[in-house]
């Protein structure tokens, strides 16, 4: 399976429907995509995206569940700085946040977090 | 229904009791939801808690359990239906029950049940939650997905919610982390295991859940 990152912004995904958003979501995943989204999803989209994850979970398969991770200056982890480079802008409309998500696993097998912040880094370049 | 029980639910009547029917007990997997909800059951009701089961396992906690609860502290009385909730994650694996020396077989089906339990206890809080107790392990990192992502939830439904900063008893327990992660929300250090400061997180919850304070 082909690793695509795939850029986004959370505007998009909050004004969503939340079936279509989860479904979105997923099948983008199961492509291999890991998703980078600029700014916060809102926890009511992030609640059904989880719930809806939990129904599509093959105990016996090859799809476990998703990595999200949010990495942001209020956050306590900001992975030394790489995001101000991933974001490469000077507005501050998101909070200076982002979020990853990808299925469970996938981050392991490109590498870990650092990695895949770098690829993002050379995509913004 | 015991002599306590009806002279607490006499109290609650007399004082107009709570409006808050059903109290979800929310947070990671292993943070000790189901120790607190154990404790709590057995120092405010009779009722037996042989059922409700809590170990080392993640996902111990497959099915939510309810139970009716009065409380009466100095700041009130709130009469509550209690539900402890399965571990929210955002991945279940099966081979993480077999570390646990569980056989691949109730593994697999110990994740299915693990997954439909997540999923309920998400459209619960997004449908059906008047209030929360949100319990962390304080020896983890608060600063998670899982925690951001509920705590959020809770405050875009704008529900009252009490924090529980639990294995307070551990050595590298840091509840101050706790504290500090979500300080517009009171936060009790508790071991429920020992029950320590247990009648602070009880305070507390009366004290919240009555309007007194969130």
């Amino acid at each position: 399976m082909d690793t695509q990152i795939k850029l986004t912004s959370a505007e998009k995904y909050n004004s969503m429907e939340s079936a279509m958003f989860t479904r979105n979501i997923l099948d983008e995943v199961d492509d291999g995509t890991i998703i980078v989204i600029s700014g916060s999803l809102e926890p009511t989209k992030e609640s059904h995206l989880i719930e809806h994850t939990m129904y599509n979970i093959e105990p016996d398969g090859d799809f476990s569940g998703l990595f999200i991770k949010s990495i942001g200056e209020d956050k306590q982890e900001n992975n030394s700085g790489l995001l101000g480079k991933v974001l490469n802008r000077d507005d501050d409309t998101d909070g200076g946040e982002m979020q990853i998500i990808a299925r469970s696993g996938a981050i392991e097998a490109e590498g870990g977090e650092s990695e895949i912040i770098a690829k993002i880094s050379d995509i913004q370049e | 229904m015991g002599i306590i029980s009806r002279l607490r639910q006499s109290v609650s009547e007399f004082f107009g009791g709570s409006e808050i029917e059903k109290v979800g007990v929310y947070g990671p997997p292993n943070a000790g939801k189901t120790t607190f909800t154990k404790q709590l059951i057995e120092d405010w009701t009779e009722q037996q808690t042989d059922d409700l089961s809590a170990s080392e396992v993640p996902h111990e906690t497959r099915k939510a359990e309810k139970r009716q609860v009065d409380m009466t502290t100095e700041h009130g009385t709130v009469s509550f239906e209690i539900v402890d909730t399965p571990g929210v994650s955002t991945s279940v694996n099966y081979e993480e029950f077999v570390k646990h020396d569980i056989d691949k077989e109730k593994a697999v089906q110990r994740s299915q049940e693990a997954t439909e339990g997540v999923a309920e206890a998400m459209h619960w809080l997004r449908e059906d939650i008047e209030g929360v107790v949100y319990v962390i392990d304080s020896t983890e990192d608060p600063f998670t997905q899982v925690n951001t992502m509920l705590v959020g939830l809770i405050e875009s439904r704008d529900l009252p919610v009490v924090i529980l900063a639990n294995k307070k008893d551990k050595e590298d327990a840091n509840t101050e982390r706790v504290r500090n992660a979500f300080p517009q929300h009171p936060t009790v250090p508790v071991s429920a295991l020992n029950g320590d400061n247990m009648e602070a997180a009880y305070s507390q919850i009366t004290e919240t859940f009555t309007g007194g304070d969130n």
